[in-house]
């Protein structure tokens, strides 16, 4: 009877150590939860933060502004828009002598006929030779309120 | 440890113990030596009882505690930051750009009680915020309240800064704050919210309970497009500002979804900074304006003679001189003098054979024509700023030729851009709305006017514009149609001949019209490029024609053929060829 007592409370003993650990545990899993849910907040609130920057940032009439002092780009005219259906058929006039190779004639063969392909790379090759002959611009990267120098 | 089988031995009072018994016997007492061991024998066992419970309590404890323990307070942690705080939604346009979003703010306040040296702390303040007014903040920092705001939105440097001034009784407090990134340009469409984060004019208002929630959702998703919205503003500012004008609105509008790309009201104002708005910059003239739009009502009343099927487009009618009605005259201001067919009536906008058509279809038709265009009723848009029509108190002889040519009736420009809409999108009266992919699956569009009545409105609005008053509103490469309106402003019950609402209601393509744009300004004045002319075909017109040149593109309507590079191209070859 007594041993049968004895053991049972070390049992309990044991138990309640045990629970005690995993209490422990709980608690600073939770704590550790806790911070992880706490730097998302915290990380949310800054992208939030970042976001509306970036909407104040992209407001267009200071986008036009930045555009105007740096990009001197203007509203694009109609006369600018096409697509290439706009394109005329010009046939397969590639080979021809009097064949004007422009983009726009290349463009309006190549829809048709993928073929001419090989002849428009070459083109395309000879006119990259040329381009490489010619002097290098320079670019310099335009700084605050200063438009982009040639 | 006892043992079984021991055997007992009774000892008499008086007898004296004989060591043979041994220890391994139990022993019974008699008299004196047994009362005395049995008051030892009860007190061991009421101090062993008391120890009993002293465990069984720490043991019920120790399960509590470890096992059964709930207890929040006993929490280390709160688990979200900030979770008794109130969502609100953001607002993004059409794009996803972002238009309202809330963003935590460190407010400034001061604890009466606690502030030593009222002048002090406020010159201290001073250092930090130099803005400040110091009278203001004294006086302020005198009071015992436990709550002084000081100042609302610190960045953190300031936050720093006024922590460093060491100050007792100065408070921070986190709040979330509505912010409006792109300012000005949706000020009367969003609206603005109060400081208990409740909206209190626009969507911010009407869509307040839905904003609000007790936790983040998806955003909000307006049909406005940020993109038109700032070329429509950007083109009514430029000609109030060329055309000296004290106000000017523009709605664009998808014809065949209701969906508004952009509404403007100008004077505007920054949500952002509402202290410095005037009420009039506050009032929405888009929607909650009423005018008498003036001859753009001229499209109504000959859509409706055509509606009727009793007048055909080349009926003629008598202008050959003003009119009377009851006892007023009515004139037109550029007289023709002659008989005018229907188109001509509506291209060259006569008062006089509006007037005349009106009067052959009746009254009764008429009223009923403008109540089925819903011109009666106030447009069914999310906004809480929605003007009802001013309507005749009674629908008499004058009232009817009044109203034929606009005047003696006021709507808003959004209504009249939504009746608008129905006339030239093949008859569907459509419900003009300001959110996204609205969804309603049983809505069937009321025909309102015939097919072939609306196919003649758009092919007159185009004439209107090739010939016709409205010609600064073509845009070469994009098929430009439209109405202009000029009225004037009653001011003191008669009208002013020098105060105009100008207006172009303008559809592109014409052919199969998209969108329709609406330009409206108030009181324009004539300058020197306009030959100091001040109706609609010499303002409201160009203004019209600017947004659609600037929005098609963005819009994806594609010009025609022959504006096309390559088209010019051939031109030019040609001409090259004929050796000009």
């Amino acid at each position: 009877m007594v041993r049968i007592l004895a053991l049972f409370s070390l049992m309990i003993v044991a138990l309640f150590f045990g629970s005690g650990v995993f209490k422990s545990d709980t608690r600073k899993a939770k704590q550790e939860l806790a911070d992880v849910n706490r730097a998302i907040l915290v990380e949310e609130e800054k992208i939030r933060v970042l976001k509306a920057e970036w909407a104040h940032r992209t407001e267009p009439e200071t986008l036009r502004r930045l555009a105007n002092a740096h990009l001197g780009l203007t509203t694009v005219r109609i006369e600018q828009i096409a697509s290439i259906e706009d394109v005329p058929y010009l046939g397969m006039n590639l080979y021809d002598e009097e064949f004007e190779a422009t983009p726009v004639n290349y463009a309006g063969t190549l829809r048709r006929k993928p073929s001419a392909l090989a002849a428009v790379e070459a083109s395309a090759k000879e006119l990259a030779e040329q381009h490489a002959a010619l002097e290098p611009i320079e670019y310099v990267m335009a700084g605050p309120g200063r438009r982009a120098q040639r | 440890m006892t043992q079984p089988h021991r055997p007992s031995v009774h000892i008499p009072e008086g007898f004296e113990t004989d060591q043979s018994i041994g220890t391994s016997s139990a022993v019974f007492l008699d008299g004196r030596q047994f009362r005395a061991l049995e008051v030892r024998r009860k007190r061991l066992f009421i101090v062993g009882f008391g120890f009993a419970c002293a465990y069984l309590l720490m043991a019920f404890q120790l399960f509590n505690l470890t096992v059964m323990s709930q207890d929040e307070k006993a929490a280390p942690v709160r688990y979200v930051a900030s979770d008794d705080q109130v969502y609100r939604r953001d607002i993004v346009d059409r794009n996803g750009q972002l238009v309202a979003t809330n963003l935590m703010l460190t407010t400034l306040y001061a604890d009466g009680r606690e502030i030593l040296d009222p002048g002090e702390a406020a010159r201290a303040l001073l250092k930090v915020f130099p803005s400040l007014d110091f009278e203001i903040l004294q006086t302020k920092l005198n009071s015992p309240r436990a709550y002084i705001v000081l100042k609302h939105g610190l960045s953190p440097r300031q936050h720093a800064s006024v922590h460093a001034l060491g100050i007792p009784g100065f408070h921070f407090r986190e709040q979330p704050r509505r912010i409006y990134p792109k300012g000005a340009l949706v000020s009367h469409v969003v609206g603005f919210v109060g400081s208990e984060n409740n909206g209190l004019i626009g969507l911010e208002k009407s869509m307040n309970a839905d904003l609000l929630g007790s936790e983040r959702r998806a955003p909000v998703e307006l049909s406005l497009d940020l993109r038109i919205q700032y070329i429509v503003r950007d083109e009514l500012i430029k000609s109030m500002q060329t055309f000296k004008a004290k106000a000017a609105s523009g709605i664009v509008m998808d014809v065949n979804t209701g969906e508004i790309l952009s509404i403007v009201s100008l004077p505007d104002f920054d949500p952002n900074d509402i202290d410095g708005a005037s009420d009039n910059a506050l009032f929405n003239r888009a929607t909650l304006g009423v005018y008498e739009m003036g001859s753009t009502f001229k499209a109504f009343n000959t859509a409706m003679a055509l509606d009727s099927g009793t007048i055909g487009i080349e009926d003629q009618f008598d202008a050959t001189k003003p009119y009377k009605v009851a006892n007023r005259t009515i004139s037109d201001l550029h007289p023709e003098n002659r008989w005018l067919s229907v188109s001509e009536v509506f291209m060259v906008s006569s008062n006089i054979g509006s007037a005349r058509i009106a009067h052959q279809i009746g009254a009764n038709a008429q009223e009923e024509f403008l109540g089925r265009l819903g011109l009666f009723d106030r447009p069914q848009i999310e906004l809480p700023e929605i003007g009802r029509p001013l309507l005749p108190i009674k629908w008499g002889p004058t009232e009817t030729a009044t109203v034929s040519y606009g005047h003696g009736i006021s709507v808003s420009p959004l209504s009249i851009t939504t009746a608008l809409a129905a006339l030239v999108n093949g008859g569907m009266k459509i419900e003009p709305t300001l959110l996204l992919d609205r969804i309603d699956e049983d809505y069937e569009p009321e025909q309102v006017v015939t097919e072939e009545t609306s196919r003649q409105m758009r092919r007159l609005m185009r004439q209107v514009v090739v010939q016709g008053t409205g010609g600064k509103a073509d845009v070469p490469g994009y098929s430009v149609g439209g109405k202009t309106g000029t009225a004037e402003k009653a001011i003191g019950g008669s009208y002013n001949r020098k105060a105009l609402i100008t207006s172009f209601a303008a559809i592109f393509p014409a052919e199969n019209p998209k969108y329709l744009v609406l330009a409206v300004l108030d009181e324009p004045k004539g300058i020197k490029s306009t030959h100091g002319f001040r109706a609609a075909g010499w303002n409201a017109a160009p203004t019209a024609g600017a947004i659609i040149e600037r929005s098609a593109p963005v819009l994806g309507v594609r010009p025609n053929a022959e504006v096309s590079p390559f088209a010019m191209a051939e031109e030019y070859a040609a001409k090259l060829a004929s050796g000009e």
